[in-house]
């Protein structure tokens, strides 16, 4: 190997070392003792599971499960919905076509505070306010815009030549979505997921505003643990590793569903 | 060409879902930040008041200083563009042992929930059990809690975003780069072309796409940053490291003037639309 590889090799690793340490810190740190980690977590003066034990009696799990139903409904309800909307507007033709289309657009960009205000007294009337499924319809609606222009742009290239023939034997516009359209669209619907899987899951702003802290999901519930003064290192420590395990997972299963749904945008 | 006379129902689930929950509250939003809430004996009365809550931001300190912030926050641009390009730079190519590792290690990064982010750095920035902060203390610095600091409190924000960040810059830059046909640089070798040269004249160019993104992605997770700021000031009135995303949230609840708020996000939508314009306008043509 040459000599300059070699000086190659060693700066990559140490940079991206460098740049890892505060996480390797965090895991490090949800390990050891308060006494220990405020000595520097580096020195590993000790080794112990209570502070996992901790975060699970004080119920974190249930949290965990918050988040599971959270993010499992807020990818499935908008999907199946953006997927419909994104087939029906690549084959239709009608008056305001592009303008709905422009304000799809414009919706994918609007920040969240655009909607808390009016929404907050929506949900609060019509009792959706601290409800698992008012935080799933919001997310899901959330996303409907962004995932509705993904999937369009996809089935605008799927040829008509299927669907056609499906319709000269009789087939109606559900079969045709379901058994032909659907699945053309896997490898799309799977760079979606992946990516509102891991917006789903680390949302905060909807999280603490729609809901009351028993019903909070796991990224919300772990603020509960910040301190200024007094900070429980192992507390905070411990309960972010438990709620990053489930996007880590999603992300190195789905590695090229991200990259793929990231360079999407690539053609601009 | 023949269409389904059914198939236009297709759009309804769609269209209620964003009516109810996304269209409505947005209109509702611009509508409430022409009036506010009087309580008198009990009773809650909205009151038209024009362009009163704009005049009222115009003249708010507290406005001015979210304001600045935001700005502030806009430094993440460069620094994750320039950062997450190094990374893809060297990530890419061919000799880096365990590429996939330190690719992970990255890029990663974007995954993480904002929340987390947070809590990785009030660790790492931490005077006592920081490893940053232990680090600046080797070079020479003062122990000091640069997260509490007002002087520096903003800048530990734009790090730890920063930090967050990189890693879509990098999976996006990479992903470019990889799109790029070997060929060029061969036949650029062949001339006699150095890697300067070639960084310059094949690279840069063909980079155009993942730059626009990147620039423009960054620059609207600047303006939205909320998370990270919610975890890095907890527990005081954090409004010294607030950008306007996080004054809105703070006046709808600390101060529960829901009109006011209304306004606040309404020019923060109007910023992040007047950001994007551009971009949102290639969009539509495609």
């Amino acid at each position: 190997m040459k000599v300059s590889t070699i000086i190659l090799n060693i700066v990559a690793w140490a940079l991206v070392l460098f740049w890892a340490l505060p996480f390797i810190g965090l895991i490090a740190s949800s390990f050891q003792t308060f006494e220990s980690v405020t000595k520097g977590w580096w020195t590993f003066s000790s080794l112990t599971l209570n502070n996992y034990i901790y975060v699970v009696t004080k119920g974190f799990l249930r949290h965990i499960g918050n988040s599971v139903v959270i993010t499992i409904g807020s990818v499935i309800i908008p999907l199946i919905v953006a997927g419909m909307a994104a087939y029906a507007f690549s084959r239709l033709s009608f008056k305001l076509k592009t303008m709905l289309f422009l304000v799809i657009v414009a919706l994918q960009v609007i920040p969240q505070q655009m909607v808390l205000v009016p929404l907050l007294k929506l949900m609060r009337l019509t009792h959706l306010y601290n409800t698992i499924i008012g935080i799933i319809l919001v997310h899901s609606a959330f996303a409907t815009p962004w995932i509705l222009f993904f999937l369009k742009n996809f089935v605008d290239v799927i040829p008509r030549d299927y669907e056609d023939a499906a319709k000269v034997d009789g087939s109606s516009d559900i079969d045709v979505f379901f058994r032909i359209i659907l699945p053309l669209m896997a490898p799309a619907l799977g760079s979606v997921a992946a990516i509102q899987a891991i917006w789903a899951w680390n949302d905060l702003l909807f999280a603490i505003t729609f809901l009351m802290p028993e019903n909070w999901p796991s990224t919300a519930a772990v603020t509960t643990f910040v301190s200024r003064y007094n900070p429980n290192w192992g507390a905070l420590t411990s309960a972010s590793l438990l709620s990053i395990l489930v996007p880590i997972t999603l992300y190195i299963c789905l590695q090229k569903y991200y990259v793929r749904g990231l360079s999407g945008g690539l053609k601009a | 060409m023949y269409q389904s006379p059914t198939l236009k129902y297709f759009l309804f689930p769609a269209f209620i879902l964003m009516g109810i929950f996304v269209v409505y509250p947005v209109i509702f939003t611009v509508i409430l930040s022409f009036y506010t809430e009087v309580t008198t004996e009990g009773q809650v009365y909205t009151i038209f008041i024009g362009l009163s809550n704009y005049i009222k931001a115009f003249n708010d300190p507290r406005f001015w200083i979210a304001f600045k912030n935001s700005l502030i926050l806009l430094l993440i641009v460069p620094l994750a563009m320039g950062i997450g390009l190094g990374f893809a730079l060297l990530l890419h190519r061919k000799d880096i042992i365990g590429k996939t590792i330190l690719r992970t290690l990255v890029m990663a990064g974007m995954v993480v929930p904002p929340v987390i982010v947070g809590i990785t750095w009030l660790l790492a920035l931490d005077p006592w059990a920081g490893i940053y902060n232990k680090l600046l203390q080797l070079l020479g610095f003062p122990p000091r809690a640069y997260l509490y600091d007002p002087e520096t409190s903003i800048y530990a924000v734009v790090l730890a975003a920063t930090w967050a960040w990189v890693g879509f810059t990098t999976t996006t830059f990479i992903a470019n780069l990889e799109a790029i046909p070997k060929e060029l640089y061969e036949s650029a070798a062949i001339d006699g072309a150095g890697p300067v040269k070639m960084f310059l004249t094949i690279t840069l160019p063909l980079l155009r796409p993942s730059l626009i993104v990147n620039f423009v992605m960054t620059m609207l997770y600047a303006l939205k940053l909320f998370d990270i700021i919610y975890v890095l000031g907890a527990e005081s009135p954090p409004l010294h490291t607030a950008p306007l995303a996080y004054y809105m949230y703070y006046v709808m609840w600390f101060r529960y003037d829901y009109c006011y708020a209304a306004t606040l996000a309404v020019i923060l939508t109007a910023i992040v639309l007047l950001a994007s314009f551009w971009y949102l306008r290639k969009m539509v043509k495609l």
